[in-house]
């Protein structure tokens, strides 16, 4: 009886398989990356050319002119996403 | 498979052994004496009975060595638990096990609570980018119609502009509309 129970207790570790570790919980914490405020500034528009003037502009420079407009224009509305994505609602 | 022969035979091998040894005994005295098995017991008494007696001391030391095995056993394995949880099973001041359950139940609930705040933080990042996704596609519908529409007046005054290249007022409003400028000071 005795050996038996001893044989019990020796073999029983091989009864039982362990059951599966459960993977850890993923950490998130929330972290604030805020870049400098000179990153951040809305972009200020210059003052455009004035509008009571008359000149002799080439074909060749006045496209040149209207594509560095609206390089511009299309410049400024990408900085002001990309700084209203990082904090909403900061410009225009 | 080999675990559950292990295990059938070892608790057959208890209950076999259990049996056998006195049943054998029993059937032994009886084969030996047949119906004198009682007068001979009763002649014998005090030999049956120390016996016996030696038999149960035996069964209690058995079961005392079955304990202090499972004891020294469930004790190393609480230190190990303990240790793995950074407390001690038996610290030198203190209750046994009572540290050491205070700061098991402690991991079980920062365990819960990290992954309820993760949860939560994840959450919250899912809905901050929604919303980013959503104003910035608004902001970009309307700056890119803006532009075209800009770019599209610009197109056709500069093509109203005649041979001499002399280009006017109206022109250089439309420069400053495409570019987004501001007006200019007068």
């Amino acid at each position: 009886m005795a050996l038996g129970s001893l044989l019990s207790i020796a073999l029983a570790g091989c009864a039982h398989r362990p059951a599966e570790p459960l993977p850890p919980p993923p950490i998130a914490i929330a972290v604030k990356d805020v870049p400098p405020a000179e990153l951040l500034a809305c972009p200020v528009p210059p003052a455009g050319f004035s509008e009571d003037a008359a000149a002799t502009i080439p074909p060749v420079d006045r496209s040149a002119a209207m594509a560095l407009a609206l390089a511009y224009a299309g410049v400024s509305l990408q900085l002001v996403r990309l700084i209203n994505w990082n904090s909403p609602g900061s410009c225009r | 498979m080999s675990a559950i022969i292990a295990w059938v035979l070892a608790h057959t091998l208890t209950v076999v052994l259990a049996g056998a040894v006195p049943g054998a005994g029993i059937g032994l005295l009886a084969f030996r004496y047949g119906a004198d098995a009682i007068s001979w017991l009763s002649i014998h008494r005090q030999d049956a009975v120390m016996l016996l007696l030696a038999a149960i001391a035996a069964g209690i030391y058995a079961w005392g060595a079955i304990a202090r095995h499972d004891r020294d056993a469930l004790i190393a394995w609480g230190n190990q638990v303990c240790a793995s949880a950074g407390s001690e099973l038996a610290p030198t001041k203190g209750k046994r096990g009572e540290a050491c359950a205070t700061s098991v139940a402690q991991l079980a609930r920062d365990r819960l609570a990290t992954a309820q705040q993760s949860a939560q933080v994840l959450a919250q990042a899912q809905t901050d980018h929604n919303a980013r996704e959503t104003a910035d596609s608004a902001q970009r519908s309307t700056g890119i119609a803006a532009i075209a529409g800009a770019a599209t007046n610009m197109e056709k005054v500069n093509a109203q502009v005649g041979q001499d290249d002399r280009v006017d007022g109206a022109w250089f409003a439309a420069l400053n509309r495409a570019g987004g400028l501001r007006a200019p000071a007068r």
